[in-house]
């Protein structure tokens, strides 16, 4: 699994975006990353796909260290993959099938395996009868979804996602939680966010970062009823939590636990 | 922020008027252009890069890298000039390789020493602005001249779209390159190519939404710099 130790990154001009990471992977199957803009999430996922090169500090996978020649990225990549916020950033081919199929194919795989994998992912994401359609006649939430397919399709162990909540309307963000609900069961996905609620309801352990530093972590229960570690970090709380702190209310895990209990007090 | 640009608007010579700077480039440019010397080329040289390093404080290594891209190119010309071929021997120095002679004459070194020296001052001028004076207070300096408002406006917006470009760009290989686009010179290629397409598109959706947000803030034709 991924481990980070002692993680440093220092930008050119000076700005320490990472000062000394400590980070294992292992500890959920879906950890969040949770932190202020600026606090170094973009950064440290990047370092993470062996995009940015540490200034100091290892990253491993399996106990390997990883390094930043042109081998061990590919194989590292084949492994830990990544979906990032914007997805017209990501989607390059106009057909849905062909973009899916990027990784795939740059991986040599033969046609018939390739075709196989565009059509487990697009069907996992649910955009199956999209697959021949044109990307720029798709919605902005099914173009996420199509970049998703397109780091599926490469089936890694490791799912890194940057802001997958963000521009979603409420039905597709629903529709993202059995997404990642579902990956989960496989494989590790972690998930960088602001949106408190999302990572609340989604992730079974949480870092949160400040300032380049990991200023907190633990399960959602324990990192997210703590308000100082909340306030250091410039971030909310979510709502589920702040009714159960404020109110005295019993603290429920998702939305669907307290429609099942508005259903049972109005019997 | 490209480093360049950076140190254009964060250097110890950020705030001197752009027209100094840029008559100090003009000047070191003409003065290597009339003079047939190349020790005073050499010597323009060494004074800008030091009023580069030392005072505008740019980082030592940040401007050799910069130098050293032109350098190919000057020693490529150098070699050029400097080098000939003849069935004859009536070089200085010489190799023989089958029939001809390949060598160097006293005069061909002469021209290429004073065009490799006069191209080192003006690029050591050139480089001197760039990194000193930020392309935002050469255009409000020029604005004030005659000079058609259309080619400003054109450097402008080209300007303020080259970071725009860059970063999606950046973005883009980025995504290409963990989903092992570049992993070898044929696949680069092929995403190169994709990158490009997508750019274009992105540019053109860019276009629209900028037209919007400009006719919503009545945008009459005319790009206004202020005084």
């Amino acid at each position: 699994m991924i481990k980070v130790e002692g993680l440093v990154y220092i930008y050119e001009d000076g700005t320490r975006a990472l000062n000394g990471i400590d980070m294992d992977l292992s500890k959920g199957s879906t950890i969040g990353l949770i932190g202020a803009n600026g606090s170094g999430k973009s950064t440290l996922l990047l370092t993470l796909m062996g995009v940015l090169k540490p200034t100091k500090g290892v990253i491993t996978l399996g106990g390997l260290e990883l390094k930043t020649n042109k081998e061990s990225l590919r194989e590292h990549r084949k492994i830990v993959n990544m979906v990032f916020q914007d997805p017209d950033r990501q989607i390059f081919y106009s057909r849905v099938f062909d973009d899916v199929a990027f990784g795939p194919r740059n991986l040599d795989m033969p046609e018939g395996d390739v075709r196989r994998r565009v059509e487990g992912s697009l069907n996992l994401v649910r955009m199956s009868e999209h697959m021949e359609r044109p990307v720029h006649f798709l919605s902005y939430g099914q173009k996420k979804r199509v970049a998703i397919a397109g780091v599926l399709s490469m089936d890694p162990q490791v799912i890194i996602m940057d802001e997958p909540s963000s521009g979603l309307d409420p039905e597709m963000r629903e529709s993202l939680k059995g997404i990642i609900d579902l990956l989960s069961k496989e494989k590790t996905v972690l998930v960088s966010s602001h949106d408190m609620d999302f990572i609340y309801e989604v992730c079974d352990y949480v870092y949160v970062l400040g300032n380049g530093s990991i200023i907190g972590e633990g399960a959602p229960e324990r990192v997210f009823l703590d308000r100082g570690l909340l306030t250091r970090a410039k971030l909310d709380m979510p709502w589920l939590a702040r009714l159960h702190l404020d109110l005295g209310l019993p603290l429920w895990k998702n939305s669907g636990q307290v429609s099942k209990k508005g259903m049972e007090v109005s019997e | 922020m490209l480093p360049i640009d950076r140190h254009a608007y964060t250097n110890k010579l950020a705030h001197l008027d752009p027209g100094i700077k840029m008559s100090i480039c003009a000047g070191a440019i003409a003065l290597s252009m009339l003079l047939d010397n190349h020790m005073m080329n050499g010597v323009i040289f060494l004074s800008l890069f030091l009023a580069i390093t030392l005072m505008a404080g740019i980082p030592f290594m940040f401007c050799l890298k910069v130098f050293l891209v032109p350098t190919g190119f000057l020693l490529m010309g150098f070699i050029g000039i400097v080098l000939g071929i003849s069935p004859t021997d009536n070089f200085e120095w010489s190799l023989q390789l089958g029939p001809y002679f390949v060598g160097i004459t006293g005069e061909s070194l002469d021209r290429g020493l004073i065009t490799v020296s006069r191209s080192a001052a003006a690029l050591s001028a050139t480089i001197f602005l760039a990194l000193t004076t930020s392309a935002d207070s050469m255009m409000r300096k020029v604005w004030k001249y005659p000079i058609p408002k259309v080619l400003l406006e054109i450097a402008i917006l080209t300007y303020r779209s080259i970071f725009i470009f860059l970063e999606e760009a950046l973005a883009i290989h980025r995504a290409q390159e963990i989903r092992h686009g570049h992993d070898d010179i044929m696949k680069s290629y092929r995403s190169w190519s994709l990158l490009v397409k997508q750019l274009f598109v992105r540019v053109m959706s860019r276009y629209q939404h900028m037209v919007v947000s400009m006719e919503c803030r009545n945008y009459n034709g005319q790009f206004k710099m202020g005084d």
